[in-house]
């Protein structure tokens, strides 16, 4: 870990967000969306994080989408690593600094392991309708940047 | 490279949803609930 203060503009997706993102749209592509608009913002994963969502995509869909799809997600992701057996969503958040981790499993969501996180580390893990409703770039960027808000400054289906 | 537009559009050729998703990640990571 190098730093134990955890950046609010660097998000984790899980491996079920991922593949929602790209197979389903809904909830899962909103909240990346938000990723992909501000070029302040910061996709962190880890190879192995990855590596299972593309074996997902592969399964329930095709492997070229699923090779196409991890040309694209390496481009934007900022790469992390962490010891093979970690969980790849809460270990790639809390080696690459980052305050929230985005997932569909309630069991990661509950407030029981939000709790059990907050002895490794001041990470928050949402599902994508929560990570949606709190982070507010209207409001974070003049508290990180001392700027007003710009919009948003990234096409986000480039 | 694929823009994100290009591959939404081809995965929406798939209906998959947010519940198989789920499901396939649990059997790829053997969960027991």
């Amino acid at each position: 870990m190098t730093d134990t203060r955890p950046d609010p503009t660097r998000v984790v997706a899980d491996v079920d967000v991922l593949a929602a993102d790209l197979l389903v749209g809904g909830v899962a592509r909103r909240a990346l969306d938000c990723l992909r608009s501000h070029s302040w913002t910061t996709l962190v994963a880890s190879d192995s994080l990855l590596d299972e969502a593309q074996g997902i995509v592969a399964g329930l869909a095709d492997t070229d989408l699923a090779g196409a799809w991890r040309t694209r997600i390496d481009d934007t992701r900022r790469p992390v690593n962490h010891p093979a057996g970690d969980h790849p969503a809460v270990a790639s958040a809390l080696n690459g600094n980052a305050a929230h981790v985005l997932s569909f499993d309630d069991r990661l969501t509950s407030a029981a392991a939000g709790t059990a996180l907050r002895g490794y580390g001041d990470v928050s893990v949402k599902h994508p309708d929560a990570f949606l409703t709190q982070f507010d770039p209207d409001r974070l960027y003049p508290a990180l940047f001392d700027e007003p808000y710009p919009g948003p400054d990234r096409d986000p289906r480039a | 490279m694929d823009s994100w537009q290009t591959l939404f559009e081809r995965a929406a050729e798939h209906s998959i949803t947010v519940s198989e998703i789920r499901d396939a990640v649990a059997d790829t990571r053997g969960d027991t609930e």
